[in-house]
């Protein structure tokens, strides 16, 4: 035990060549970047953020308002250009600081719009804020700002779990009797791409969605390990990259994450492959060793102790995360759901006793109308939200069906039990209880 | 060569196992159901025009009574064919503003035939607004006595709305069938350009649309269930007392739309995913039509003296609606709507 104590300080502070961390970096600022411009592009800023005119809060941040139309253009302006600079390596630290800051910002306005990519994002720019990925192949190098093209190896230890988190956990919450015993949700959603050139009526068989189901779930659990070790490693990434254009050519809709999970995995392979490529060698020497803070060693440890727990966490509550949503957030349940849902509010006058049915408000967009049917937290905010447009003198309660990973529809929460009071009922109070089959 | 032939044959049993494919199913909806109803729409527009010249030529009673006729005729074909104003062309050639605006205004159209303005195809087409023209209007001054329906005033107002709704049907028609905004006919579009699976959305959300406001929307308000206290008034229904033939066109046009007999049609796909929930839509498609097709008076007088009866219609209706919200989008991996975004929410 003493041996590993010394060992492992010992081997985390030798000084490895930093072009895989840069390239990381470049990875990341380029994704970024393609982020903004499909938000530009695309008219996310007005149609997501600018004009609707509520959004969902996260607990504690529903002091998050988006900015008015030209300010929220040229916040993403700003993030262009933060992603720029992290991508160059250009005043790394405050670029990747202004970057995480903004995007953390737009993630936080509106929770109908979480993505679990957009998530990840924001905590590998915070952590990206600590770590010197501008060593090598930047414009702050270049320029004198850094001194030197190594890192400490635990900077590409960082790396590796911050990428390896996100297969371990979604593998992991893969493992339910929906995935691997009905083959839910690819049994519903591989039919609707039948019309694929070549492989779509092979879709549409149920032993694929079987063997995909099963694949998934070896490929998410064990990848880590594959690229971890030396003899297995080019061919598992080239599994990897494989799997990522699989899955994109089969859900376009799966946006940026294939792209972003490509470029980041190359950080498995060995801290300097990238020097090969190079025609000169990196200044400095990596025999030198950095010094081991005892404080960011704490906070390291603390960050994948957290990391570890927040997916986790959702086994500490009744009830099973995909169909309660507890415990959903930051959890990694990746494309483990198919939800659809028909949601109407039951309204009931105080004075009267009057009581009657109302469908969503119609000023929620299609999206947060969609999203919200099926998580309990804003069903309860569009309770209090009906509420409120009635001037308080009505309870809300919810009453909605939901169709769930290929089952017939069925009853999510309980028209009974009023929603909107100030006491914020906890979910438990209204979702009913998951049907056994 | 093994694994040729292997592939080969998942290929064969794929293609037999999988039920209709998806773009043959919006293929079979658009001829099958879809343009037949525009063109009855079409057909039935023109014969209203017909019978409203007539009618305002002739003022005899026999005229009129056949003007009715042809409105009511108009009226079911309109709506059978609502499910294609939805989507497509319809929003661009403002066809619903043309044919059918709900609600109209008797106000403004009172005011419209006290004015000076000359009343005819151009003015009630390009000036005159959505509440003052349409089937709406056309009802509200044609189902009165022969000899006021024949006023002068009214039979302009007829006439003119009569040809704007026939021009608007047939354009509606012929953008599907003929060309769209100088380009392919947009039954092209639907079938072949657009991602069949959007298409399929297009018409689910069409049917979530109109269940959803028949019954929380109209029914549900005017029997007190999605209201605080009964509005009658919100069920839909003019001087020709109409309402019940409108609701079961629009369900009959739900119902041609799926097709659920014939196994390469909407509902056979959905059949191939679910017999359960087909035959839950049949079922509930067949007792709402058949139960509305029995109501032998105007639905607002019945919501009024009688609404246990329309009751367990909307109760159908409600829940045809969250079925097809809930278990169609989901048996068929549709998005409802249009709100693209970036990535899984999975």
């Amino acid at each position: 035990m003493s041996a590993v104590l010394v060992r492992v300080p010992h081997r985390a502070t030798t000084r490895v060549s930093a072009a895989s961390a840069a390239l990381f970096r470049i990875g990341f600022g380029l994704v970024g970047l393609i982020l903004v411009v499909r938000f530009f592009e695309n008219g996310w800023i007005d149609t997501q953020l600018v004009d609707p005119p509520y959004h969902f809060t996260y607990p504690w941040l529903d002091w998050v308002k988006p900015l008015p139309r030209p300010w929220m253009h040229l916040h993403f302006g700003v993030i262009a250009l933060a992603a720029v600079g992290v991508t160059l390596g250009y005043r790394y630290r405050l670029s990747v600081a202004v970057f995480a800051l903004s995007i953390a910002y737009v993630e936080a306005i509106d929770r109908a719009l979480y993505l679990n990519h957009y998530y990840w994002m924001v905590l590998t720019a915070v952590v990206m804020v600590f770590l010197p990925l501008h060593a090598a192949f930047s414009l702050d190098a270049r320029s004198g700002r850094v001194d030197a093209s190594f890192i400490p190896l635990w900077v590409a230890w960082l790396l590796r779990f911050q990428v390896g988190m996100v297969y371990f956990f979604a593998g992991l919450a893969k493992v339910n009797s929906d995935w691997l015993l009905r083959a839910e949700p690819l049994s519903t959603w591989l039919p609707a791409r039948s019309e694929l050139w070549l492989i779509g009526p092979i879709l549409t068989l149920p032993v694929t969605a079987y063997l995909l189901s099963w694949a998934g779930v070896v490929f998410d659990l064990t990848i880590v390990g594959w690229l971890s070790w030396r003899r297995t490693r080019p061919y598992a990434y080239a599994v990897l990259v494989g799997f990522h254009v699989v899955t994109w050519m089969l859900f376009p809709s799966i946006g940026l994450f294939p792209l972003l999970m490509s470029l980041s995995a190359q950080v498995y392979f060995e801290p300097g492959w990238p020097e090969r490529f190079r025609r000169v060698a990196p200044a400095g020497s990596p025999s030198a060793r950095t010094r081991l803070s005892p404080g960011w060693v704490v906070i390291a440890l603390g960050y994948v102790l957290v990391m570890t727990v927040i997916p986790l966490r959702h086994h500490l509550i009744p009830g099973d995360v995909k169909w309660t949503g507890e415990g959903y957030l930051g959890s990694w349940q990746v494309m483990l759901t198919e939800k659809s849902s028909s949601a109407t509010f039951i309204v009931t006058d105080r004075a009267t006793g009057d009581s009657w049915a109302i469908p969503p408000p119609q000023y929620l967009t299609e999206r947060q109308r969609m999203v919200m049917a099926t998580d309990p937290v804003m069903i309860r905010q569009t309770a209090q939200l009906i509420a409120e447009d009635m001037g308080g003198r009505v309870e809300v309660a919810a009453d909605v069906r939901i169709s769930f990973n290929g089952r017939a529809s069925r009853q999510f929460t309980d028209p009974d039990v009023v929603v909107s009071g100030p006491g914020r009922p906890p979910v438990s109070a209204f979702v009913v209880a998951q049907p056994s089959t | 060569m093994r694994w040729m032939s292997l592939l080969a044959g998942l290929l064969l049993v794929g293609a037999c196992a999988s039920g209709p494919g998806e773009a043959e199913v919006v293929s079979n909806a658009t001829d099958q159901a879809l343009i037949p109803a525009m063109t009855g729409a079409a057909e039935a527009a023109g014969a209203l025009s017909t019978a409203a010249f007539g009618f305002c030529a002739s003022a005899h009673p026999k005229a009129h009574e056949a003007a009715m006729d042809a409105w009511n005729r108009a009226k079911e074909a309109w709506e059978a064919s609502e499910l294609t104003t939805f989507f497509g062309p319809a929003e661009m050639l403002r066809t619903v503003s043309k044919v059918d605006y709900n609600p109209i205004s008797q106000d403004e159209i009172d005011a419209l035939l006290g004015s000076d303005a000359v009343i005819d195809a151009a003015y009630v087409g390009d000036r005159a607004s959505s509440v003052q023209r349409g089937l709406g209007a056309v009802e509200y001054v044609l189902f009165r006595d022969e000899a006021e329906a024949g006023e002068a005033r009214n039979c302009e107002l007829t006439t003119a709305a009569a040809e704007v709704i026939a021009d608007a049907t047939r354009a509606l028609q012929e953008a599907w069938v003929e060309s769209f905004d100088g380009g392919e006919p947009w039954a092209d579009t639907f079938t072949v350009t657009i991602p069949s699976n959007q298409a399929l959305g297009d018409l689910v959300s069409a049917f979530v649309e109109t269940t959803k406001r028949q019954s929380l929307f109209e029914l549900g308000k005017a029997l007190g269930i999605s209201a605080p206290q009964p509005e009658i008034e919100a069920i839909p229904e003019g001087a020709a007392g109409a309402a019940a033939a409108m609701y079961r066109s629009q369900l009959v046009g739900i119902r041609d739309a799926l097709a659920g007999g014939n196994p390469d049609s909407l509902g056979g796909l959905i059949r191939a995913r679910s017999a359960e929930v087909a035959d839950t839509i049949d079922l509930l498609l067949e007792q709402s039509i058949e139960a509305i097709a029995a109501l032998d008076r105007p639905m607002r007088d019945i919501a009024r003296d009688d609404p246990e009866r329309l009751v367990p219609i909307y109760e159908d209706i409600a829940e045809l609606r969250m079925i097809f919200e809930a278990d169609v989008v989901s048996l068929l991996d549709i998005t409802l709507g249009f709100s693209d975004t970036d990535g899984d929410t999975g």
